[in-house]
């Protein structure tokens, strides 16, 4: 068999054909090469190339199907600490009267009193929501993609199913 | 690296969003020790900031966040960014029900001069 004469598949006549070693493959026939594995439909413009893909994800590993239950778990806390935060912050910046009348229980507060008073009370709410939490968030984990949308969705239905048994109670009572 | 920054600036938009509409909600809603006209405009302005920021940055962050993602060609920041404006009308579409189910004005609004109420 007559060697190919010296050209980009090989260029020094040593009579190996250089597509054939993984670690030394030019990168325009790295590209084209690409481009013949994306299909005829794709092997013309930017097809293949990096960011050019037919799925955004296609340069990289597959998106994992379902999200880690870790991290899921984690963004459906975030939201309980931001929102607990938030109030604490909202309250303490409110100026009170200094000279209100303090006779009464329970009535002059400091946010940081009224935040633990709030805890105690309503210890039994906030420890089912947190267990609601916990128990649908693997769930959800398990069909969603995203840890961001799990574990906002799972606190979305945890206050769902608190504000329908709040109502219930309110019904029943 | 960037997928530190980019995530950053996904959650700086995911939890700081609602939390300074939190907070601007609550000082909406409470009856503060406002002695003086000044300390009532004070109190008024800087909730009024808090509400508003909460607003601009609720567009902004997302925004700049797709662009950079894209920039960086950063795959799974672009997928959220790309879903994050579900995200941005749900946030809008409550702070409109807070603004209808306001007494007065959500935004640009002055507590009553007086005592407050705790």
């Amino acid at each position: 068999m007559v060697a190919d004469p010296p050209g980009p598949i090989d260029p020094f006549w040593t009579g190996v054909d250089l597509r054939k070693m993984p670690g030394r493959v030019p990168r325009r026939l790295r590209a084209h090469r690409r481009r013949e594995a994306a299909g005829n439909e794709y092997a013309s413009g930017w097809a293949g190339c990096r960011g050019h893909g037919r799925f955004m994800g296609m340069d990289d590993v597959d998106p994992p199907r379902r999200a880690p239950f870790g991290s899921s778990l984690l963004v459906a806390f975030g939201w309980y600490v931001t929102v607990a935060a938030a109030v604490f912050v909202g309250l303490v910046g409110v100026p009170a009267n200094p000279n209100r009348d303090c006779s009464v229980i329970f009535a002059c507060l400091t946010p940081q009193e009224g935040f633990a008073l709030a805890a105690i009370v309503g210890a039994p709410v906030l420890a089912a929501m947190l267990l609601t939490t916990l128990a649908i968030t693997p769930l959800l984990a398990r069909r969603v993609p995203s840890p961001v949308l799990a574990g906002t969705l799972s606190v979305s239905v945890t206050v769902g199913l608190a504000v329908l048994a709040g109502g219930f109670w309110q019904a029943a009572r | 690296m960037r997928r530190v920054g980019l995530g950053v600036l996904f959650f700086a938009w995911l939890y700081g969003v609602p939390f300074l509409f939190v907070v601007g909600l609550v000082r909406r809603v409470s009856s503060p020790y406002v002695p003086t006209h000044a300390a009532a405009r004070a109190f008024g302005s800087t909730t009024e900031t808090l509400l508003t920021t909460a607003v601009v940055l609720n567009l902004a962050l997302p925004i700049v966040g797709a662009l950079l993602a894209r920039l960086a060609r950063d795959n799974y920041w672009i997928r959220h960014f790309a879903w994050s404006p579900a995200g941005v009308v749900l946030i809008y579409l409550v702070v409109a029900l807070a603004g209808s189910l306001a007494t007065g004005p959500l935004f640009s609004w002055t507590p009553p001069v007086g005592l407050g109420a705790g």
